[in-house]
């Protein structure tokens, strides 16, 4: 791949239902994606995590394409529960420490 | 960045700026009042320079699927819709492959201001609004 800039247009026409890493995406005046060098675009998230760390990139932007024909996805929200630090230091009990 | 989201999709996704001490990166996030801490998929915390396997503090994340534990790594900061927190503490944790954002939005950012969600023009704010601050 060679690193070609496309416009968000260009990206959602090719890539529907796929994964896409932007280098150096250029944005509009709300901070909304508009374009990027496409680095790697692939249905797979996990393919797409591990060319994500195989680069070391300073600014990037990981973007899903949608595709209006895509089985829907239903998301259960996970429950947190207590937190705990694995030198017993009470969280929030030092600044190395989220608080509570 | 403003806030917006698209409607034809069945989850409130926003595009966020994550930044990390190496790295910005602009990830997409649910909004989830149900999620009492802020999610995001370990590879890109760990893109940005917050590495999940250094923190000491883990919290424990309950799910259909059972009980794991996750780290809680602290970003220097998130942007979303026009508010910014930082630096802010959130789980490291995998979400289901399928799932086409990068983590969740949870009370952590949201709380400590208003949240106004209009699915009819696609928009979320989480600062008051102008009728809001003339009607107080």
């Amino acid at each position: 791949m060679g690193d070609e800039y496309l416009t968000m247009a260009e990206i959602e026409a090719k890539y529907p239902g796929e994964w896409v890493l932007l280098d150096r995406p250029t944005k509009d005046r709300h901070g909304d994606v508009t374009g990027g060098r496409l680095v790697f675009h692939q249905a797979d998230r996990g393919l797409l995590d591990a060319e994500l760390l195989s680069r070391h990139l300073r600014e990037f932007a990981v973007l899903h394409v949608y595709d209006p024909n895509a089985e829907p996805v239903y998301l259960i929200t996970p429950w947190f529960e207590e937190e705990w630090t694995d030198d017993s230091t009470p969280a929030g009990g030092s600044s190395s420490s989220p608080p509570s | 960045m403003d806030g917006r989201f698209d409607t034809r999709r069945r989850l409130v996704l926003l595009t966020a700026q994550l930044s990390g001490p190496t790295a910005t990166a602009t990830v997409t996030l649910a909004v989830d009042t149900g999620a009492a801490r802020s999610v995001i998929r370990p590879s890109l915390l760990l893109s940005v320079g917050c590495d999940p396997s250094r923190s000491a503090s883990h919290i424990r994340v309950v799910s259909a699927t059972g009980t794991e534990r996750a780290p809680v790594v602290r970003v220097d900061h998130l942007l979303c819709a026009g508010t910014q927190r930082g630096p802010l503490w959130v789980a490291a944790h995998d979400l289901p492959s399928r799932f086409d954002g990068d983590g969740l939005l949870g009370l952590d950012f949201i709380r400590p201001g208003p949240l106004s969600i209009d699915f009819i023009r696609g928009r979320v704010f989480f600062s008051p609004r102008r009728w809001w601050r003339l009607w107080r």
